[in-house]
């Protein structure tokens, strides 16, 4: 693979090489990544084991915008699923994302929410007819979250909204029923 | 021939040599070799031009940066 080398990418060479910054792997890859050395990007991600939860999504999210750049498209997916999966409610964290890839994101991210949402309702919904008050508030929680979530629009969905204002009224009897009863009883008396 | 990478920080419309090639980032841009001028438009910070110089069997980076903040 060539490297960045025309002159000046020397100062990008010799800051990559420099011992205080090797400690911060994102840094390093967003100077590529700002710098278009995009091939350098996949790999640097690709063999740079980052342990850092937030780091790795962001690093991941600089690999997908490359790949983008690089026309690889089916890795460019991939990269957006995992960055997706690793992040449902918040994909992007990196900043000056283009709106290109903004939508390419969303339109990876809108359908998988759908499932997300109906997912998260389904599991809230057991949770309370199994008395587990504080799980099934945080799953409704994630579903009114996702539901209203700005960037997602599915306020103009009928489906989903029902689901959102069926899932704020669970959360409302489940908190009540959290403050009435210990956690594990069943509703209903069925106990 | 040799290739190009772009990017613009936050992002830009690029075109070389006058011709649009597209929305940043874009990599492996075949083009000719010797100098190209490149101009970057954002629609919140104007345009700006640089000039690539490309050489063959060699990839040319080109970064326009349209804010100082970090």
């Amino acid at each position: 693979m060539r490297r960045p080398c025309l002159p000046w990418s020397f100062v990008l060479c010799g800051l990559l090489i420099h011992p205080v910054l090797a400690q911060d792997p994102v840094a390093d890859i967003r100077r590529l990544y700002e710098a278009a050395a995009f091939q350098e990007v996949v790999a640097a991600v690709d063999t740079t084991p980052i342990d850092d939860r937030d780091a790795a999504s962001m690093a991941v999210q600089y690999r997908a915008l490359s790949l983008v750049a690089l026309r690889r498209p089916a890795e460019a997916e991939r990269a957006m699923t995992a960055m997706i999966t690793a992040n449902p409610m918040n994909p992007i964290t990196i900043p000056n994302v283009p709106p290109r890839v903004r939508a390419m994101v969303l339109g990876l991210w809108r359908p998988f929410m759908r499932d997300f949402i109906e997912r998260h309702y389904r599991d809230g919904k057991t949770a309370y007819r199994a008395g587990a008050w504080m799980e099934a508030s945080s799953a409704f929680e994630t579903v009114i979250s996702a539901v209203r979530h700005p960037e997602l629009e599915f306020e103009g969905d009928p489906r989903l909204s029902d689901v959102g204002d069926l899932a704020a009224e669970y959360l409302e009897l489940a908190r009540t029923r959290a403050t009435d009863a210990p956690q594990g009883v069943m509703p209903g008396g069925s106990q | 021939m040799g290739t190009l990478n772009v990017n613009a920080i936050p992002w830009a419309e690029v075109w070389v040599d006058g011709q649009p090639i597209g929305q940043t980032p874009i990599g492996n841009i075949p083009i000719s070799v010797g100098s190209h001028r490149l101009t970057f438009r954002h629609p919140d910070f104007g345009e700006l031009q640089t000039v690539a110089i490309v050489t063959a069997d060699e990839t040319a980076y080109a970064t326009m940066h349209f804010t100082t903040s970090d």
